[in-house]
């Protein structure tokens, strides 16, 4: 019974909150249009583009750091208006050595450091460059060569110091890559919407790009518990100024490619999200931060508290179910019920939640199609929502226990 | 600067969830609906059976048991016993009276089959079902009946002819309370079997039932010879 009403409450925030992005689509049908005549605008004279540094950190990246710098040299922008910054961490693997073919480039220029983190990386960065702008790519992603094009205007409206570009994942030709493929497509789309909402309360590695003098104001990236894109967005919000997407501007990155991988960045993500939102916790229903403080942030932290119980109940529901067959076999010996898939077993055996569920999966795959559709680029994955759905909600488990019991931990270990 | 927020919006948001919502309850309950009704329609079927088959009895009880059609005793019985076990399975714990009616007409019908059948066995002795009493409680008051269930659910999926008669003593229902005297059947005393007027009180395994029950062996045999037979059968054809 409790679990029952708990089950149709999370279903109904989960619903509610996808409605929610819903209705701000259908509020700002607008903004295609809208984005086109600023671009068109802002193409009628190169001259006026502003300068752009693109900070590459590095640590042991050897093997992709040549493409993602030849992905950013191949923007279609102005080359007088266009530096890469390479900054090697203090690798330990060749990727120095790499990245000396670039050495004599003008729009390239290196840099090498002792290893510190890839926020010191980027501070590093920050404080050599000299652009009215400045963005981050990192040593995994590449770019579209329209991406910047399709960020830049933004600017043009006032107040904004951030735009965020639209990811997708290279090559997802693994099932987990064809799951994390749904996943950032579903990504793009609520990203747009949590832009339109002053909500987003990330600002990606790939590819964000900043006011340089953003970083004056609020100062410079933090260690914030291995998620830095995530404290620099929220520390923007406290300010109350303005991050924007551009769905158009596309940057690839590889998704992890193991499970064991996968498990150990969603680790860092979940934490790291939980670890930052406790820290600006005052943002938490606070009227002030708009839709930010009053929805986005605690329904993100509660849907996680939720799916901790819906996985504890699961995992109670599993045993209780083992025990069973268990004792059915002690009693009985190992037989299958001989029950075939008949309309009868059907009818009789299709659960009130799975009929609630529908609703879910609906908006969930309308979610991911229009994001596909936002980014503008190809993708022949038509059917990575089927993956999704069917692996995502079995494999996030794994890293949302691990991100809570560490966040526990380390509030606890703070506390002390 | 910051967009404000627009309570209308949310207002709007939550009108529209619940609407969703409130059509998938309703899709869940039509279901609901359609499980009692098919659930019903089964019923009515035995009903009608056991009419049909009391009727034809009465009118054959001077002739011979050649007549009686073996095909007129009701064969649904079985069928709704696993219908109604999965409604209970899926029951969320609620009080649900749709499907307390359902088991307690469900009880009434397997009383007056039962009733039949002795009869039937008293006059025919060949036609009459091997049957047996089940009475369950739930968890609180007993332990084993679900161990006992599963051995029960075992044997109704192996001898389709063996016809087991299962009450849920917690059912506030006269005959059956009748029929509990009857055989001695009490809260502390239970599980229950009764088979040949006899009352077996605890958990049986197979093999046990199997002692108190010697038709089932038959039916072994039987099985054995038949599988038997259909291996000497292909490997004559074979040959």
């Amino acid at each position: 019974m409790f679990f029952n009403v708990f089950v149709y409450v999370f279903m109904f925030t989960i619903l509610y909150f996808q409605v929610f992005l819903i209705l701000t689509l259908i509020e700002n049908k607008g903004f295609h249009k809208d984005q086109k005549l600023r671009e068109e605008a802002d193409r009628s004279d190169p001259s006026t583009k502003p300068s752009v540094t693109i900070i590459v950190p590095i640590w042991n990246e050897e093997k992709t750091v040549v493409k993602t710098v030849l992905s950013l040299l191949d923007l279609n922008y102005p080359k007088d208006k266009l530096k890469i910054m390479v900054v090697d961490d203090g690798s330990k693997d060749n990727s120095w050595s790499v990245v000396q073919q670039f050495k004599d480039h003008p729009q390239v220029l290196l840099h090498q450091k002792e290893n510190g983190g890839k926020y010191t990386a980027l501070n590093y960065a920050i404080e050599h460059a000299t652009t009215e702008y400045i963005g981050c790519l990192d040593a995994d992603s590449f770019v579209d060569s329209e991406a910047l094009n399709h960020i830049m205007p933004y600017f043009n409206e006032e107040g904004v110091v951030a735009v965020t570009p639209s990811m997708k994942i290279k090559n997802p030709d693994t099932i987990l890559g064809m799951v994390q493929n749904a996943e950032y497509n579903m990504g793009i789309f609520t990203r747009k919407m949590l832009g339109l909402l002053d909500a987003q309360y990330v600002t990606p590695g790939p590819f964000s790009i900043f006011r340089r003098s953003i970083f004056q104001e609020v100062g410079l990236y933090k260690h914030a518990h291995n998620t830095e894109d995530l404290e620099m967005a929220l520390r923007i919000q406290d300010r109350h100024y303005k991050i924007r997407n551009a769905h158009k501007a596309v940057v690839y990155t590889v998704g992890p490619r193991t499970l064991y991988k996968l498990y150990k960045q969603r680790v860092r993500w979940t934490g790291g999200f939980m670890q930052n939102a406790l820290d600006y916790k005052k943002m938490i229903l606070n009227p002030k931060y708009g839709n930010l403080g009053l929805l986005i942030l605690p329904l993100a932290m509660y849907s996680i508290v939720c799916a901790m119980t819906f996985l504890a109940f699961n995992i109670y529901n599993t045993i209780v179910g083992i025990t069973n067959a268990i004792e059915r076999a002690k009693v009985v010996g190992f037989s299958f019920s001989t029950d075939a898939f008949t309309y009868e077993w059907i009818l009789y055996h299709i659960q009130s939640s799975l009929i609630l569920g529908i609703a879910i999966i609906g908006v969930v795959i309308f979610a991911i199609m229009y994001g596909k559709r936002l980014a503008g680029v190809k993708d022949d994955n038509t059917f990575d929502f089927v993956y999704f759905l069917l692996i995502y909600s079995l494999i996030s488990p794994l890293w949302l226990v691990t991100s809570v019991w560490n966040t526990i931990r380390q509030r606890d270990a703070a506390w002390r | 600067m910051r967009q404000p927020t627009d309570k209308n919006k949310y207002i709007l948001t939550f009108l529209i969830t619940a609407i969703i919502f409130a059509g998938m309850l309703y899709a869940n309950n039509l279901l609901d609906e359609k499980r009692a009704q098919d659930v019903k329609g089964v019923q009515d079927q035995i009903a009608l059976d056991l009419l049909s088959s009391e009727t034809q009895f009465n009118l054959l009880k001077e002739s011979s048991c050649k007549n009686l059609n073996n095909t007129v005793l009701s064969q649904e019985i079985n069928s709704l016993a696993r219908k109604l076990s999965y409604l209970e399975a899926n029951d969320s714990g609620q009080p649900n009276t749709e499907l307390v009616y359902l088991k307690k007409y469900y009880s009434l019908l397997q009383i007056k089959d039962s009733i039949l059948m002795k009869e039937l066995g008293e006059k025919c002795s060949n036609k009459a079902p091997i049957s047996i009493f089940y009475f369950y409680g739930n968890k609180s008051d007993c332990s084993e009946c679900e161990k006992m269930g599963y051995v029960l659910t075992y044997l109704r999926e192996q001898y389709p002819d063996l016809r087991i008669y299962s009450f849920d003593t917690n059912l506030n229902l006269s005959a059956l309370e009748t029929l509990k005297s009857l055989y001695g059947v009490t809260p502390t005393k239970l599980p229950a079997i009764v088979y040949n007027d006899e009352t077996h009180v605890g958990f049986k395994s197979i093999e046990e039932l199997k002692e108190l029950i010697p038709a089932l062996k038959k039916f072994d045999a039987q099985k054995e010879k038949a599988a038997r037979d259909a291996a000497k059968a292909s490997s004559t054809k074979s040959e």
